[in-house]
């Protein structure tokens, strides 16, 4: 028999190993359990959250771009090989 | 577009051109199997999307050791299992549910990807980014599982550990 309280590495661990598979019943006991008396933790959770809901198409929402200088270099060098 | 779509997959701006210009070599030298079955558009993507993938097994394959186990190492926490000071999660003060608009998030956000080991970006581009089931990263990257679920969380504890010191700031 494992133990009721863990810690906040082994809870943290808990939270990311859940987003890939199913807890076993005692890791789902033990994680409800610090999560119900741990604030730290809960704040954990939903930030991940939002870093993991957030970061799909950043690429839209960075709008980087190559300058004129560096595609005409691209076309140069493409022009060189061929 | 492409150097835009690479950017925040491979976080190094000159890696970034390198790859696209690849693309454009490898697409001129393969002009004469393009069938014009997909666009133009999307036949430099998929090139690109290839390139970036070899980049990411170039770096698994600098993994040759095994990682330490997630109960060695620190990652912000102390020996007895508590979170550090320095490292300990503080509310952010958004609502946590909706997306956020500011782009200084996306910003720091970014930067905070590319501080993260190369290998651990690329485990999380591909699951949270690109959508890759974990049996797939596993084998594109011929990693273990437990080095792949051990690279993720890391990258996770780490990323947000990085958002909140710059962006998130008391």
């Amino acid at each position: 028999m494992g133990k009721v309280f863990i810690t906040c590495k082994e809870a943290t661990t808990f939270i990311s190993q859940k987003e890939e598979r199913k807890l076993s019943l005692l890791q789902r006991f033990t994680l409800w359990t610090h999560l119900a008396i741990c604030s730290v933790c809960k704040l954990f959770v939903k930030q991940n959250k939002t870093i993991v809901n957030n970061i799909n198409g950043l690429e839209k929402k960075l709008d980087a771009s190559l300058s004129e200088k560096e595609k005409q270099e691209m076309i140069d060098r493409l022009e060189a090989v061929s | 577009m492409l150097y835009r779509y690479a950017l925040p997959r491979v976080s190094d701006e000159a890696l970034a051109k390198d790859l696209v210009q690849e693309t454009f070599l490898a697409a001129w030298r393969n002009v004469e199997s393009y069938k014009g079955e997909a666009s133009e558009k999307n036949w430099l993507f998929t090139i690109l999307k290839n390139k970036i993938i070899d980049h990411y097994r170039k770096a698994s394959t600098r993994l040759t050791d095994q990682l330490d186990p997630l109960t060695s190492g620190r990652d912000g926490f102390e020996e007895d299992g508590h979170f550090m000071q320095s490292a300990k999660p503080n509310d952010w003060g958004i609502d946590y549910n909706s997306s956020i608009e500011s782009k200084e998030f996306y910003g720091i956000l970014e930067k905070c990807k590319g501080k993260l080991k190369e290998i651990q970006n690329a485990v999380f581009t591909m699951k949270y980014m690109d959508g890759f089931e974990s049996e797939e990263i596993c084998k594109e990257l011929g990693i273990t599982a437990s080095n792949y679920w051990v690279l993720l969380h890391r990258a996770k504890v780490q990323l947000r550990n990085c958002l909140e010191k710059n962006w998130f700031i008391k």
